[in-house]
């Protein structure tokens, strides 16, 4: 009961604490049987593998690990959208996975941003991401990739890459390069519905 | 936002004064004024360039220091490198030479245009070439029609890039470009590229021209950023700017920059086959602008007559939304409103409500008939 208690206020502290709207969905962290450590490997980077434990920055600075979404309960599915200030495209994309936020995040959606460089291509910085975040209205987390970490997980040539994964067993179910809107609906319906 | 990006200002400041410290002292082949920007084309940064060359060399290494004294409302105009209409710049060896390795047959299950490479070069408005220039290529891809934003090369000491484009983004049926040198002073230059029945090599033979800018004099602090404030650009261009809706991913305030540039200049790819403006003016740093509160007062340079209805244009880029949220595609010369020339004829003002949806370039011209 007290790993339970503790994992719940682990994952509560692990989160985004630039404000509520840098938090993830508003849903209480439900720490539950099996869900507080982390699956262990091997991990991989391909569909229907486990998606490592990364390390981003949230938009103050603080650590954010995959780890804390994991351990809600709560939530289900964790959708990844690599986003650059060089790329229209995932400009565009923004006000769509704002929607799907909206309209998915009480059936435990996580939507989640992870910026890697300005409009300079310069590795971004975290004024980068409070501003992207400010700029686009956004209410999910949206994260400092400045290593690119989850550029080893597509071909980082193009961008977006938009990746969804089962947060129960962290295990990657989709990589998309681009964000193909209807088909990224669909998959979503079939996890959540 | 406000208070990180003044420390953010401060410490680009800080760097640009920085680096210019540590050029001047340990580099003998720097110029007066040392480097953060690099070098425009291998002969001008030794001394040893043609005119053009001093000239673009001239205006990168002038720009970042002007950078520093840009708050100085009594600080002389920085004077960028002059707009030559005819120049006529020898297309480098490297634009036609073989790329090996490059993919050229076209698959059969792609039904729309197929490019592997875009290869091309970039120059400054005297024609001098410009090296560690950023072209950027977004596609929309013919399966999907997702757009996807590619990586970008980088050009050359002739100004010569290369854009490979990735396995799953050949099949296409749109390319735009995104042209720029970082922190530069250039105005982002953004071209269509017609890939119609090309072959999966495209080659450019007319390059991207990056025009510098002036930057603007007596700029008013940044704060508070709430408060309207007149910028006046290169030429008298008046623009009502309120700094908090004003959104750069690449550049600061302390940064705002512009320049009129003759309509018949070289290198104005977005143009096309629209009309020609009777205003064009090249901004600086890129930005978007929220809401609809930017508005514009032109000289009226062409001596339209009082009254005259003017359409205003802007080039799309990379974030450019009209306050209706009507987003302009990038390369694209886009009509975003009216205006009309002043009773007293002096200036051409954007009719009220019709704002400037972002910084890139901006122009007018009398309305059809």
């Amino acid at each position: 009961m007290l790993a339970l208690v503790l994992g719940g206020c682990l994952a509560y502290e692990a989160r985004p604490s630039t404000g509520a709207a840098d938090a993830a969905p508003d849903l209480a962290a439900q720490a539950c049987e099996g869900r507080s450590d982390y699956p262990v490997g091997p991990y991989g980077k391909a569909e229907g593998a486990v998606l490592e434990d990364l390390t981003l920055k949230s938009g103050d600075g603080a650590p954010f690990r995959l780890s804390s979404l994991h351990q809600d309960c709560g939530r289900r599915l964790l959708l990844v959208s690599t986003s650059a200030g060089w790329c229209t495209a995932c400009i565009e994309e923004q006000p769509k996975l704002q929607a799907l936020h909206e309209q998915y995040a009480a059936a435990g959606l996580v939507v989640m941003v992870a910026f890697f460089e300005d409009a300079n291509f310069e590795p971004a910085k975290l004024r980068n991401v409070q501003d992207w975040k400010e700029r686009y209205g956004l209410d999910f987390p949206v994260l400092l990739d400045e290593a690119f970490v989850f550029g080893d997980y597509y071909d980082r040539e193009s961008t977006p890459m938009t990746m969804l994964v089962e947060l129960e067993t962290m295990t990657i179910l989709r990589i998309m390069n681009g964000f193909d809107e209807s088909t990224v609906r669909s998959l979503i319906t079939q996890k959540l519905e | 936002m406000s208070a990180l990006r003044r420390v953010g200002a401060l410490l680009v400041l800080a760097g640009l004064l920085g680096a210019c410290g540590s050029k001047a002292d340990g580099d003998a082949d720097a110029g007066p004024v040392g480097g953060l920007i690099p070098p425009v084309g291998g002969q001008a940064a030794s001394g040893g360039a043609s005119g053009g060359d001093d000239a673009a060399a001239t205006f990168d290494r002038g720009f970042a220091a002007d950078a520093a004294a840009r708050a100085d409302a009594n600080a002389e105009p920085f004077v960028p490198e002059p707009i030559v209409e005819a120049f006529d710049p020898q297309v480098p060896a490297a634009i036609s030479a073989d790329i090996p390795g490059a993919p050229m047959q076209k698959p059969a299950d792609c039904r729309a245009e197929f490019v592997s490479v875009v290869r091309g070069w970039v120059v400054a408005s005297g024609g001098a070439p410009i090296a560690d220039a950023k072209a950027q290529v977004c596609v929309h891809l013919a399966s999907t029609g997702d757009l996807l934003c590619l990586r970008p090369g980088t050009s050359d000491a002739e100004g010569v890039f290369t854009v490979e484009l990735p396995e799953n983004a050949r099949c296409i049926t749109k390319v735009a470009m995104r042209v720029l040198l970082p922190e530069s002073g250039r105005s982002t230059m953004y071209c269509p590229i017609d890939i119609t029945g090309t072959v999966p090599v495209v080659r450019l033979t007319e390059p991207f021209v990056l025009f510098g800018t002036v930057p603007v004099v007596g700029l008013p602090p940044e704060a508070p950023e709430a408060d309207a404030r007149v910028i006046t650009f290169d030429d008298g261009l008046e623009v009502d700017f309120t700094p908090e809706a004003y959104y750069s991913g690449g550049g600061e305030y302390s940064q705002l920059s512009g320049r009129h540039v003759p309509a018949a200049a070289r290198g104005l790819c977005f143009l096309g086959q629209s009309p020609v403006p009777d205003g064009l003016y090249a901004l600086y740093p890129e930005g978007s602008v929220t809401g609809s509160d930017f508005a514009v007062r032109f000289p009226n340079s062409t001596a339209l007559p009082p009254g005259t209805v003017v359409d205003l244009f802007v080039l799309g880029g990379l974030d450019c939304r009209l306050a209706d949220g009507t987003s302009v595609p990038e390369a694209e010369w886009f009509r975003y409103g009216a205006g009309r020339v002043s009773a007293d004829g002096l200036r051409v003002v954007s009719d009220a409500g019709v704002g400037l949806p972002c910084l890139t370039w901006l122009g007018y011209r009398r309305e059809s008939e």
